[in-house]
């Protein structure tokens, strides 16, 4: 049941970055490969509140949410909205990973290459529960998540801007015609994105440390979280993300480190081929 | 008449050209790309490591070394009166960078006269086929046997102790403990399976049970790992990791609540852990380190040379450096180039091949000897490399275990209460 515990609690992590990717596709058909690096930024901004400048969690919540969702904001208007209508549009793929190499560089810079510790927001002491171990702090990074990916899904089914974000990354054109903001949508959008990636940034790093390589560590999971459940579903993110984590835990409890990849990479591959849409996504149209 | 107004015009140019050709030939002729070719009058030394990302601290302690090192030479006069000059480039620890940069300098004709070709084993091994093409000598602290050949390469020395050779004071710590069987938990990569293959040999040579689990670089929580491990109930565990992952291993085993004693490699052991993890996870943990760079060891208060060293490191701004990352793995890049100078002043020369044959049969030196890591009087360990053996000669017992601990303004190590 540890091993069940921790899946889940790195899964969390994978789900995390799938729901901020599907925050900006849903909105604006954009696929942030930055997203993760966003996370990365977040927990390097908790300890900088949190350890540098002392301050309690609150604050170092809120400057965490606010610093990033404004790193959000600057990577649309720099690095996306100049690309927005071409035909091209995997220009907006490429320009996403640069601002991730970027956000990677100027961590190192700040702070150096060795990981930093930030004070767990709960006790360290593990829990025993449901025959598992799990520290506190993963456990309500598990429940966060879902609070969130779940809150997104709703919003984005029952609320007017959902809806209208919706219509903007199915058609901009169309949604532009009908009186809809996607410039304001689009922008909205990266801040949120940046904004949830921020506000997690105590409860991620408290227990991967911030250190300059998660970045990279979580992008590609993430991806994968939301090849499988999905792209443009939370829900889908939500189940992918654990599924991942969970598979990727159990098979390394059993096996070597080789094959905990090669089974998740697997498993995608057979959603690719199967279910291209992922697991909740939903159907396109193509001309035949 | 037109032909002969060409002949008259063009005699003199074809005379010039024949003149700078030959001047050309002979300077083609005087050794294809000339060592230090900007300048006839240095001894350049090029260091290879990673200035912009994760392993930059350790990178920051070696070239910190070098300087010491260079500082000194320069001093006396240089080696064999060669004013000696560094130079470095960032390969960013990856094995495809270092071999382009190294090649874009040998093709610009700035070939070195020597170099640290590296800060990880996959790096130097990428590098070596080309120090051995053109014989430039090389000498870094990675620690692969694979890398221990010199029949394969001639031109290159390890001066920093093999992975394998900090394995038998955990043999005889895990006999004095009468230990049945012990666990290894390592990164699956280079430096973390020759970690392990040389325990798993020396314990099972030994008659100890081994058994052991791996993870990836790139995994964020190793506790699966750990319980693998923990359902073989071994009596001891190593652990092996570089960077996060070591703190990743003892995270998840106070998560399990597995209070088994916890022995770091090589690896592991030189990174700063108690700075980033609460006592609570550091009971019956150990990490084992050499008596040279121990506060309050004889070995390190009683060597002259160590305290002129650390005198001039913090002079050139290394303070921080000796803090965070120690003294001994700033030693490295000051033996390297110590090393080199010392061959060079008994072969009186600068030729890398020479240097790499007089490298081979070095004379005794006496006590204090000029380089550090092995005491004073090489009581530890010694780099009386031979024609079969390029790394360096260590003894079992300038190795200690003690509790994880910090370093202390002088980069000497003070341990903590892993006990």
């Amino acid at each position: 049941m540890t091993t069940l515990w921790s899946g889940l609690a790195d899964g969390a992590l994978y789900a995390l970055v799938g729901v901020g990717y599907n925050i900006v596709l849903l909105a604006s058909g954009v696929f942030n490969f930055a997203n993760a690096q966003l996370i990365m930024l977040g927990t390097y901004l908790a300890y900088f509140a949190a350890v540098t400048l002392k301050l309690p969690l609150a604050p170092t919540v809120l400057i965490g949410a606010a610093a990033v969702a404004l790193v959000g904001v600057v990577e649309e208007r720099l690095a996306i909205r100049p690309l927005m209508g071409r035909r091209d549009s995997h220009a907006t793929l490429i320009t996403s990973v640069g601002v991730a190499v970027a956000i990677d560089g100027i961590v190192l810079r700040i702070w150096g290459s060795q990981p930093k510790a930030i004070p767990a927001p709960l006790s360290t002491k593990p829990l025993n529960l449901l025959g598992g171990t799990i520290e506190p702090t993963s456990l309500l990074l598990i429940v966060l998540v879902i609070v969130v990916g779940v809150g997104l899904h709703i919003l984005s089914k029952k609320t007017m801007i959902g809806l209208g974000s919706l219509a903007s990354a199915e058609d901009r054109e169309a949604a532009m015609a009908r009186g809809v903001n996607v410039r304001a949508l689009a922008i909205g959008a990266f801040a949120l994105a940046g904004l949830i990636a921020g506000a997690f940034g105590v409860v991620v790093g408290s227990g991967t440390y911030a250190n300059p390589g998660l970045g990279d560590n979580l992008a590609l999971f993430g991806f994968v979280a939301i090849a499988i459940g999905g792209s443009g579903s939370q829900i889908g993110s939500l189940i992918g993300g654990f599924a991942t984590g969970i598979i990727y835990a159990e098979v390394s409890r059993y096996t070597n480190a080789d094959w905990p990849q090669i089974v998740v990479f697997a498993l995608f591959l057979l959603i690719l081929l199967t279910r291209p849409r992922g697991l909740f996504g939903g159907a396109v149209e193509r001309q035949v | 008449m037109r032909v002969r107004s060409w002949v008259r015009v063009r005699r003199p140019a074809v005379a010039v050209m024949a003149v700078v050709s030959l001047l050309l030939g002979v300077v083609a002729v005087d050794g294809a790309a000339p060592a230090g070719a900007a300048s006839t009058g240095t001894y350049t030394f090029l260091y290879s490591g990673d200035f912009t990302g994760a392993t930059m601290a350790y990178t920051q302690a070696e070239v910190l070394g070098l300087k010491v090192a260079i500082k000194q030479i320069n001093a006396k006069g240089g080696i064999q009166g060669k004013k000696v000059v560094l130079e470095t480039q960032n390969d960013q620890n990856n094995p495809t960078t270092a071999v382009s940069l190294l090649e874009q300098k040998l093709t610009s004709g700035q070939k070195p006269d020597a170099m640290y070709p590296g800060g990880s084993s996959e790096v130097t091994q990428a590098l070596l086929p080309i120090l051995t093409r053109d014989k430039i000598l090389g000498i870094d602290a990675t620690s692969s046997s694979t890398l221990n050949n010199p029949s394969k390469y001639p031109y290159y020395f390890g001066d920093s102790e093999l992975s394998a050779q900090t394995v038998p004071p955990y043999v005889v710590q895990a006999k004095a403990k009468g230990y049945k069987k012990v666990g290894m938990i390592y990164g699956n990569d280079v430096s973390g399976q020759a970690s392990m293959q040389g325990f798993q040999t020396a314990f099972q040579k030994a008659g100890i049970t081994f058994v052991s689990a791996s993870f990836p670089d790139t995994a964020v929580d190793v506790t699966p790992q750990l319980e693998q491990l923990k359902a073989q109930n071994p009596d001891m565990v190593i652990f092996s990791g570089y960077g996060v992952p070591t703190l990743y291993i003892l995270k998840g085993r106070a998560q399990i609540s597995w209070d088994a004693p916890f022995y770091a490699d090589l690896l592991s052991g030189a990174f700063p852990i108690v700075q980033n993890l609460p006592a609570s996870s550091l009971h019956n943990v150990f990490i084992e380190t050499t008596k040279p760079f121990l506060a309050g060891n004889p070995a390190s208060t009683g060597n002259p040379v160590l305290n002129t060293f650390v005198s001039d490191a913090k002079s050139l701004g290394g303070q921080q450096v000796l803090n965070n990352i120690g003294a001994g793995v700033t030693a490295v890049g000051y033996n390297a180039l110590i090393l080199i100078n010392y061959a060079a002043k008994q072969a009186k020369s600068t030729n890398g091949a020479t240097l790499a044959k007089t490298l081979e049969s070095l004379k005794k030196a006496n006590a204090p000897v000029p380089w550090l890591s092995y005491g004073s009087n090489s009581q530890f360990g010694n780099f009386y490399y031979t024609s079969k053996n390029h790394y360096p000669n260590v003894f079992p017992s300038g190795f200690i275990f003690v509790g994880p601990g910090t370093y202390n303004s002088n980069g000497l190590f003070v341990p903590g209460t892993g006990s």
